[in-house]
């Protein structure tokens, strides 16, 4: 009876039409036969349907079949929307002009695209593990499967429990370790991996669990098992720490991106009730059609990573993670003037900020966070942002794509200084709470800052640096001499003109390199003769 | 019920095929269970009923599909008071002396046909594409040029085109349908041999925007081998001849698109058909017939030529 159920179907018109190639004819005379009483060409239509438009596909049908998910925050506009203000705090409420997300299906969506790491947060009973079940049948597993594979987290969790045992004849009998066979647990082979209330797992575990994750192999007993690449999901109910043993930081670094589980909204309890009373789960009924096979999601990586990043966008990104590590009295010389050090040596911020008088702590980006950038975090905004304009059928990374990834990508990575005086603005006290709008705020700071600053037409340290990137080879030394004047000149201007910020101290410290990338050579070539 | 076979089938699938009823039910449960059911009792027991030598696989599977079609007709109506004898005629008269031969491809036969029937907007369209298929009973190679030939006839001028090129492969239904020569059918405002020429104007929209195609006054544009209507943001394809009358949206931003020039009054020939109506703002002279759009009006009025034979 599998015709029969209406969980089973995917709509077979292009579920982004403008993604598609336009068509020439006004219709179709093959339109006749296909209409609402099901598609005479459906089979080998799921068979060709390109990846994009399959993951499409499976987007639109866990968000109508499966998640009563009806929270669209990752909103795209072809035109301005409109905002509508709502209450005392004139709240807007924008209804968005183009095809817009829900974040709490798209995130792991594109982690399984992209298989990188998913971390699920919110309170119990909010769909976390339902989605991350999802996920695992997009990979070809059955629910089966993927419930048995499923690894729940409990404070009494081994290193045993998690990788696997020892055969005990081999204990017995071995006269070395490696005589010792490993019964490995079968999810470290799944291309799909989940892991149930991570931050319950004791820390000696989430040690061996951070060599799966970060380096894709299992060890014991001086056993190696190497992982396939996989797509991860780990849930919590707590991001801060809440749960049984904390999580070591290392571990969190590994994650990926943060998707928080929006409430439930009672308006669409007719839907619950329609599967308490029909006794449906929709995790069983995922079409065939919307499985993805190893050699698809092989091709479906290789297509995000061929999506390219523009180098406007690229630039902008630049001078966005520039803001953030840079502190001026941190470090006496100028290599040392972060975050980082001062954080090293355990010097309190506030009286770091007590020394600064020259800069505006309001209006300067940096002053609103307590650390930098990690370069872990920015490869893995730049994977999110080619998986979004991929998913939208598009070949080139869009500026709302970087908008939109950003804060889900930093939500547990850039953390808001609650002193800075950006927080004490009444208008801004509910960001430090709403991570997401803080981050996505932030993004578009630096972005008006950086057009302000005309960084989009003219950015001279960028076009020293792709003059390097052009090789030293055939550069002559009346050349290279002219560059170094270029260099000291440029860092000449930056210091009378500007106030030391973030983005002043990286173009510094670039321009320093340029220079002794060109010093080098020229002393290179004076000693060939 | 008169298929014993069908009974068992329902017993024995009781609970998905419940399942799928109660996915699919929408609106007053008590209405939408009292037309499902009269649908499953007479329609498509009736048609189980007369196909009852088929293997049991063949059953089953025209079964599924029509259960399943059957929801989504309570969903779209076709079994409320006023369509409900177009869709009794459908599966207990035409479906099994159709169906019949083709065991194997009858649940496509089925839905190829009543996905061409949710295209036509109204019962009075569903009937007339039901007279002809009952007069022809195409085979399943043939049903696509069946459908393009009877839907135009019933009344979607867009396949025009297309039906014509299936006209020509079938002269045999031509002469059971007593339409003549098929080459007639080339103008466009020909009906066939029994109902010969349609001259009568054709008005499109409303004399005002409400409740009418056009929300703002309709002005006509051209491109090669195309008329287009825009009325505000939303520009339409027109597709009209003697069966029927189309507007499909369409992108406006053709390369060579090119608004009608304004007029003042009317050609000569047209002038005693539309005394009495409101100043014409633009007038389209096609090969066989004339488009004319108003100042005031929502409306379109398209006058065919006429005196022309074929």
């Amino acid at each position: 009876m599998k015709g029969l159920n209406p969980f089973s179907r995917i709509s077979a018109s292009p579920t982004r039409p403008a993604a598609g190639k336009p068509k020439e004819a006004a219709f179709d005379v093959t339109s006749l036969v296909n209409g609402p009483f099901g598609e005479a060409d459906e089979a080998e239509e799921g068979i060709t349907a390109p990846l994009d438009e399959k993951l499409r596909q499976a987007y639109f049908w866990i968000v109508n079949h499966a998640v009563i998910s009806p929270h669209y925050d990752v909103e795209y506009n072809l035109s301005a929307p409109q905002p509508i203000q709502f209450g005392d705090s004139q709240t807007p409420l924008y209804l968005p002009t183009d095809q817009s997300y829900s974040s709490f299906i798209l995130l792991p969506l594109l982690t399984f695209a992209a298989r990188r790491k998913c971390l699920f947060i919110g309170g119990p009973g909010r769909g976390k593990t339902a989605s991350a079940l999802l996920m695992g049948l997009l990979g070809g597993y059955s629910p089966k499967e993927v419930r048995r594979a499923m690894q729940h987290g409990h404070p009494q969790m081994t290193v045993a429990d998690l990788l696997g045992n020892p055969m005990p004849m081999d204990l017995m009998q071995a006269e070395q370790e490696s005589d010792i066979r490993i019964s490995w647990r079968r999810w470290l082979n799944m291309r799909v991996k989940i892991v149930d209330e991570y931050n319950r797992i004791p820390t000696r575990t989430q040690s061996a669990l951070l060599t799966v994750m970060g380096d894709n192999y299992a060890e014991m007993f001086n056993q190696i098992h190497e992982c396939p690449p996989a797509a991860w999901y780990l849930t919590a109910n707590d991001d801060q720490g809440g749960g049984t043993y904390p999580v070591i930081e290392a571990l969190k670094d590994r994650i990926d991106v943060v998707v928080q589980a929006l409430p439930f909204n009672p308006r669409f309890l007719d839907e619950l009730l329609l599967r308490i009373e029909e006794g449906v789960d929709p995790a069983d009924c995922l079409p065939d059609a919307l499985q993805f096979s190893e050699a698809e999601m092989d091709q479906m990586e290789r297509s995000i990573r061929a999506v390219t990043l523009p180098a406007d966008l690229r630039q902008r990104l630049e001078f966005f993670a520039s803001q953030f590590e840079f502190s001026e009295y941190s470090g006496q010389q100028f290599e040392y003037k972060s975050k980082d050090t001062s954080r090293l040596a355990g010097v309190p911020r506030h009286q770091l900020a007590m020394l600064e008088d020259g800069r505006d702590r309001l209006a300067d980006l940096g002053c609103q966070t307590r650390n930098g950038l990690s370069v872990r975090s920015l490869m893995s905004l730049i994977v999110y942002a080619k998986a979004m304009a991929f998913f939208r059928g598009n070949t080139e990374v869009e500026l709302n794509d970087l908008t939109q990834m950003l804060p889900f990508v930093l939500h547990s990575r850039l953390f808001a200084d609650a002193d800075a005086p950006f927080f004490q603005q009444p208008e801004n006290a509910a960001l430090l709470s709403d991570k997401i709008g803080w981050l996505r705020h932030l993004f578009q700071l630096s972005c008006a800052e950086f057009e302000r600053q005309g960084r989009h037409r003219k950015d001279e340290v960028a076009e020293l640096k792709a003059e390097l990137d052009e090789g030293l080879e055939g550069v002559s030394d009346k050349q290279c001499r002219k560059r170094l004047e270029q260099i000291e000149r440029a860092l000449h201007q930056m210091a009378a003109g500007n106030k030391l910020s973030g983005a002043v101290h990286d173009d510094a410290m670039t321009l320093k390199y340029l220079h002794q990338r060109y010093s080098n050579y020229q002393r290179w070539l004076s000693s060939q003769g | 019920m008169k298929s014993e076979w069908l009974a068992h089938y329902l017993t024995r699938q009781a609970d998905p095929l419940n399942q799928a009823y109660r996915l699919a039910r929408q609106g007053d449960p008590v209405q939408f269970a009292s037309a499902f059911g009269r649908f499953v009792q007479q329609d498509l027991d009736s048609l189980l009923a007369s196909l009852d030598h088929w293997s049991t696989a063949n059953k089953a599977a025209l079964c599924e599909t029509a259960y399943q079609c059957g929801l989504t007709l309570t969903r779209h109506g076709w079994l409320r008071p006023g369509q409900q004898p177009v869709t009794d005629r459908l599966f207990q008269q035409l479906m099994p002396t159709w169906l019949a031969p083709y065991p194997e491809a009858a649940p496509r036969l089925l839905t190829q046909l009543l996905n061409a029937l949710s295209h036509l907007p109204g019962p009075g369209q569903r009937t007339g594409l039901l007279d002809h298929w009952h007069c022809c009973l195409p085979t399943p190679d043939d049903t696509p040029d069946a459908l393009l030939m009877f839907s135009w006839m019933a009344g979607l001028p867009q396949y025009r085109d297309a039906a014509l090129h299936a006209l020509h492969r079938h002269p045999d239904w031509l002469e059971t349908l007593a339409l003549g020569d098929p080459q007639a059918f080339e103008h466009p405002w020909w009906q066939g041999s029994t109902l010969g020429w349609h001259s009568a104007p054709i008005h499109l929209g409303a004399s005002h925007w409400l409740g009418g195609d056009f929300t703002a006054r309709p002005r006509l544009l051209i491109a090669p081998g195309q008329t287009l209507v825009q009325a505000g943001h939303e520009c339409w394809h027109l597709y009209i001849d003697a069966f029927g009358q189309t507007l499909l949206p369409t992108a406006s931003h053709h390369p060579m698109l090119l608004p009608v020039p304004e007029c003042k009054r009317l050609p000569t020939a047209l002038a005693p058909l539309l005394q009495e109506s409101e100043p014409p703002r633009q007038c389209l002279e096609r090969r066989h017939d004339w488009i004319v759009s108003f100042h005031d009006s929502y409306a379109l009025r398209v006058i065919p030529k006429t005196g022309e034979q074929p």
